[in-house]
């Protein structure tokens, strides 16, 4: 009796993600026009970011909105590795994740002291101040970077190169993509989800009851910067260019955010589900509208934070949850009446 | 040495600038503890008025901050009434993570929809006050910046006053402190923070008349000033509306003299690494009492 109710309660949600996963594995073979390809993969990317975010912002519940700095120093580091003629751009994209790590450590401490929206003002400090050196000079430590205009990188199509045409962009990001669900699986569910959580509620009430509060913001801002950073090699390495203008924006840091909350920030799906949604409207009001009403989209955004943050400030994965669940309510209570009368 | 001097008088009118666009925000954040983000692109939209109102009317640009102020006093009030007062309402904190995030969207919503109205090239308009200068031992003032200056001291004296001396600015200080209790002391809360914003707000209007012989207006105005804002804020103490001055006018001079001495690059990095250096060293600004 036992065995199948725990069977109703958890298999259609596992025949729903195996479903999604094997849709979006199918996805280039059933949709093959590159245009298509290419928003799908901008779309993920986007995806995998806000949930790299979701860890520091989501679970920590820290708004670490200067986070997009990660995404520049991964890119960055990974192109500059190849260019001068250090190695593959894999072996750099590790090695920004780990640059990026070192960074975060350094600078999370002293902002970490600070609170709410201290803190977030900081991180986007951190973020202009990287930006600004990145434009003002020519070359870094003896390399170049060309200021502004940024980096092209030579195509060659080679997958040593980090160059796979838009169908292995698709595969890896959708692998990275995957992967980052389950490391955020694996920590919501773990002790340090729960801290985190308890953190993110009350942060004196965890330090209280023993939370070591400042390893575990550390801890979370670590695992989000790595994977920030991933993301930003790859997504360069797919556009062919890196510029400050690109990964360092501002307002790429600040859309990571609004998809991940529109999303709902700190669960598992909501980050993907937001990313998923707002990118998919984007970009299909950017085609049937034409560029000169992309911005008009991009304004949409900002109304749709605005009417999230108000009436559904859980964001747009527990609006779907409590809407099933009234359904589902409303069903069991039919059934329940019914099973009284047939016991009457 | 006339040089150091030009430079000294640039960063301070060029600070008393900036002022006037943070005296606003540091009634918004400082005394409500609400965090407007789309504090750049809202100056932004003064400054667009501003110019549009002076291309079409050929206007005086102080005769347009009498247009451009009240417009901006009354958007500020329904802001406040309709899109924040109820965030602040709900929430506990004393500052509300989801002012920021709705602000954070009304500057994604006016940026873009900026862009889309008028494009990203920049606006400019020629007015009487364009290019003009005092000439002093070889020095040259800029008469609108000094104009600017003025005013900037004239809006920091007046609003300080007000918080200080008339019952609806001490209810305001009082309300900041703690809502519950003044709410039962019989303040009427919603109306006092619909009040402040929209003060705020008129400052930026204000700022926007004073700015418009001076800069060219751009979508990416606001990008450029919002954060530029919020650093002298902190700088200069939350609560503290003097401190904003006093922010102000240390990035003017920390802008000009790094521009003149590195380059202006260099000074936006300045700027920035002293803005991290204060969170870190004291979080509540160079003129805060209070450490909490």
């Amino acid at each position: 009796m036992s065995k199948t109710l725990l069977k109703d309660k958890i298999a259609p949600k596992h025949i729903l993600v195996l479903a999604l996963l094997v849709l979006a594995f199918l996805f280039p073979q059933i949709v093959t026009q590159p245009y298509f390809i290419q928003i799908a993969i901008t779309v993920l990317i986007y995806c995998y970011w806000s949930s790299a975010w979701n860890i520091i912002g989501g679970y920590a519940g820290q708004f670490a909105l200067g986070n997009g700095v990660y995404i520049g120093i991964g890119a960055y580091v990974a192109v500059l590795f190849h260019q001068e003629g250090f190695g593959s751009p894999w072996i750099g994209m590790v090695l920004g994740g780990v640059i990026s790590v070192m960074f975060a450590f350094i600078i999370s401490k002293p902002c970490f002291k600070l609170r709410g929206t201290y803190f977030s003002l900081a991180t986007v400090a951190f973020l202009h101040i990287v930006r600004y050196i990145i434009l003002g000079f020519n070359s870094i430590f003896g390399m170049e970077t060309n200021g502004g205009m940024g980096i092209m990188i030579p195509y060659t199509g080679r997958w040593q190169d980090m160059q796979f045409g838009k169908e292995g962009f698709y595969y890896v990001i959708l692998v990275m993509l995957v992967l980052i669900l389950v490391v955020s699986n694996v920590i919501r569910t773990s002790k340090m989800g729960y801290y985190l959580s308890a953190i993110k509620t009350n942060q004196g009430a965890a330090s209280t009851i023993g939370i070591n509060v400042p390893k575990y913001k550390m801890m979370a801002q670590c695992i989000s910067a790595f994977c920030l950073a991933l993301g930003g090699a790859v997504y360069v390495h797919f556009l062919l260019n890196v510029s400050p203008y690109d990964v360092f924006g501002y307002d790429l840091s600040l859309e990571i955010m609004i998809y991940c909350v529109i999303g709902g920030s700190g669960t598992l799906w909501g980050p993907v589900f937001g990313a998923l949604v707002l990118g998919i409207i984007n970009e299909t009001l950017r085609v049937q509208l034409g560029s000169d009403i992309a911005p008009l989209a991009s304004a949409f955004y900002g109304v749709a934070l605005i009417l999230i943050v108000r009436f559904a400030p859980g964001g747009l994965y527990q609006l779907g949850q409590m809407l099933i669940n009234k359904i589902k309510g409303s069903l069991g209570k039919k059934k329940s009446e019914t099973k009284e009368v047939s016991v009457q | 040495m006339a040089i150091f001097f030009q430079a000294l008088i640039d960063g301070l009118l060029t600070g008393g600038i900036y002022a006037c666009v943070a005296v606003g925000l540091s009634l918004s954040f400082g005394v409500m503890r609400l965090f407007n983000w789309a504090q750049g692109d809202l100056l932004m939209m003064a400054l667009y008025m501003a110019i549009f109102l002076i291309q079409g009317t050929g206007i005086h640009p102080l005769v347009s901050i009498l247009v451009v102020g009240p417009v901006m006093f009354v958007i500020g009030f329904f802001v406040q009434k309709f899109l924040l007062n109820p965030l602040v309402i709900r929430a506990k904190e004393r500052e509300p993570l989801s002012v920021l995030l709705t602000t954070a969207g009304m500057s994604f919503v006016l940026s873009n929809l900026a862009t889309f109205l008028f494009t990203s090239n920049s606006q400019s308009v020629t007015t009487p006050l364009t290019g003009r200068s005092i000439n002093i031992a070889s020095m040259f003032i800029s008469t609108p910046k000094l104009i600017a200056f003025v005013v900037a001291l004239g809006l920091t004296f007046g609003i300080q006053l007000f918080l200080q001396k008339a019952e609806w600015g001490r209810a305001l200080r009082a309300t900041s402190q703690d809502r519950e209790v003044a709410q039962l002391m019989g303040m009427n809360n919603k109306l006092l923070y619909c009040l402040a914003q929209a003060i705020g707000f008129a400052c930026l209007g204000v700022a926007g008349g004073l700015m418009s012989p001076i800069y060219a207006v751009s979508p990416s105005t606001g990008a450029t000033f919002g954060f530029k804002t919020l650093t002298i804020v902190v700088l200069g103490g939350k609560g503290s509306v003097p401190g904003a001055l006093l922010g102000g006018i240390i990035v003017g001079l920390v802008e000009s003299f790094g521009g003149f001495l590195f380059s202006s690059l260099y000074a936006q990095i300045i700027v920035f690494a002293i803005f991290a250096l204060v969170l870190f060293l004291k979080p509540n600004g160079l003129l805060s009492k209070d450490r909490g």
